[in-house]
């Protein structure tokens, strides 16, 4: 596989990943040094199993010192949805609650409700079991519920 | 609405706000032009040197009590500075913008408004000053590392300084992280630890006055 096809096929799901997870600056900032690092090591890479759960891990580790400086700040800013939405007021309520989840079901609710990608992809991306993405997903949006008070 | 429609849309909300911040980063301006920084390190050196000439040039003691490096050797403290963080030669004007960003966060013990930073032609004109000879100052010049001045927050205690040592150390580029004391306990400072070549690192402490 070449590494443009690469990113092609998988960039984006790394970078929504590790946005989801780590929020809008350490994450994006981690993914771009991730796939520098694969660019870099692509002869290596370009052979593995799953590369993009490898470049995954290795924009956590990119990400981690980083955690604590932006502590204090937003993972998502406050800003108001610039495309069309039915009610701005409680998307920015839902992108609230999703700040309050722990990482772990806020990337696999994300992942999986937010931008719809099967249980098996994100399984193989977070390197976890379909399990435990299923039960991350089932714990996360019960939570949104409560938090939000909405009843589907 | 249902909480998975507000899900989707909130997946493509944070899609758009990841993508303004990467085209903020992209498109953020250095924070000076390289040249007018250049020029004004020049100038404000010519001063300082000026300065210095006109003081030893007065009759009398010139030593300065409240400073206490003032009337030692050149030394990177010499601006009064409470921390000195290293940058690796090379950091690009995104990675120097991400340090500080980590800094001025740090506001209970740094005071963000006088976090300075000396780009790579400060940086040449500080080690000139500070290194005693020109074959230091000469293997320092092609990878001179950048620098960060910081100076305490008011009310800002010696160990809060201290503690933030190693955590400034885990920022990515960041090469070294001195204080004061480190200077006046160590003959020298290695300015860089992860060359290759130990026994020709440069360095940018005083010389030794034994």
């Amino acid at each position: 596989m070449q590494f443009g096809t690469f990113v092609h096929d998988h960039g984006e799901r790394i970078r929504r990943a590790l946005v989801a997870y780590y929020g809008v600056e350490v994450g994006g900032e981690a993914a771009d040094e991730a796939l520098a690092v694969a660019w870099e090591r692509w002869a290596s890479l370009a052979g593995m199993d799953n590369p993009a759960g490898y470049v995954y891990r290795i924009g956590q580790s990119k990400a981690r010192p980083h955690v604590r400086w932006f502590a204090r700040r937003r993972l998502f800013p406050d800003s108001e949805p610039v495309m069309s939405v039915a009610d701005p007021a409680a998307l920015l309520d839902l992108v609230r609650a999703l700040e309050r989840l722990s990482a772990d079901q806020r990337s696999a609710v994300m992942l999986v409700k937010s931008y719809g990608y099967s249980h098996r992809e994100v399984a193989a991306l977070l390197d976890v079991s379909e399990s435990v993405v299923n039960n991350l997903v089932h714990r996360g949006v019960t939570r949104l519920r409560t938090l939000l008070e909405v009843h589907s | 609405m249902t909480i998975d429609l507000l899900l989707r849309e909130a997946g493509e909300h944070v899609d758009r706000l990841a993508a303004n911040q990467r085209s903020a980063v992209a498109v953020r301006p250095p924070a000076h032009k390289p040249t007018a920084r250049l020029l004004a390190a020049c100038a404000l050196t010519v001063l300082v040197i000026g300065g210095l000439v006109a003081l030893a040039m007065r009759p009398g003691p010139s030593v300065d009590p409240v400073s206490p490096t003032s009337s030692g050797p050149p030394s990177v403290f010499d601006s009064g500075a409470d921390m000195i963080v290293f940058l690796k030669h090379g950091a690009s004007p995104e990675q120097v913008a991400f340090v500080r960003d980590a800094l001025t966060s740090q506001s209970d013990a740094i005071d963000p408004s006088r976090v300075e930073y000396l780009d790579v032609g400060a940086s040449l004109l500080e080690a000139r000053r500070v290194l005693a000879s020109d074959a230091e100052f000469g293997a320092l010049a092609p990878n001179v590392p950048t620098l960060f001045r910081l100076y305490a927050a008011p009310g800002a205690t010696a160990a809060q300084l201290d503690e933030l040592k190693p955590l400034f150390m885990l920022l990515p580029n960041v090469q070294d992280v001195r204080r004061p004391e480190d200077d006046q306990r160590a003959d020298s400072v290695p300015m860089s630890p992860d060359t290759t070549d130990v026994a020709t690192q440069p360095t940018l402490a005083p010389p030794s006055t034994s």
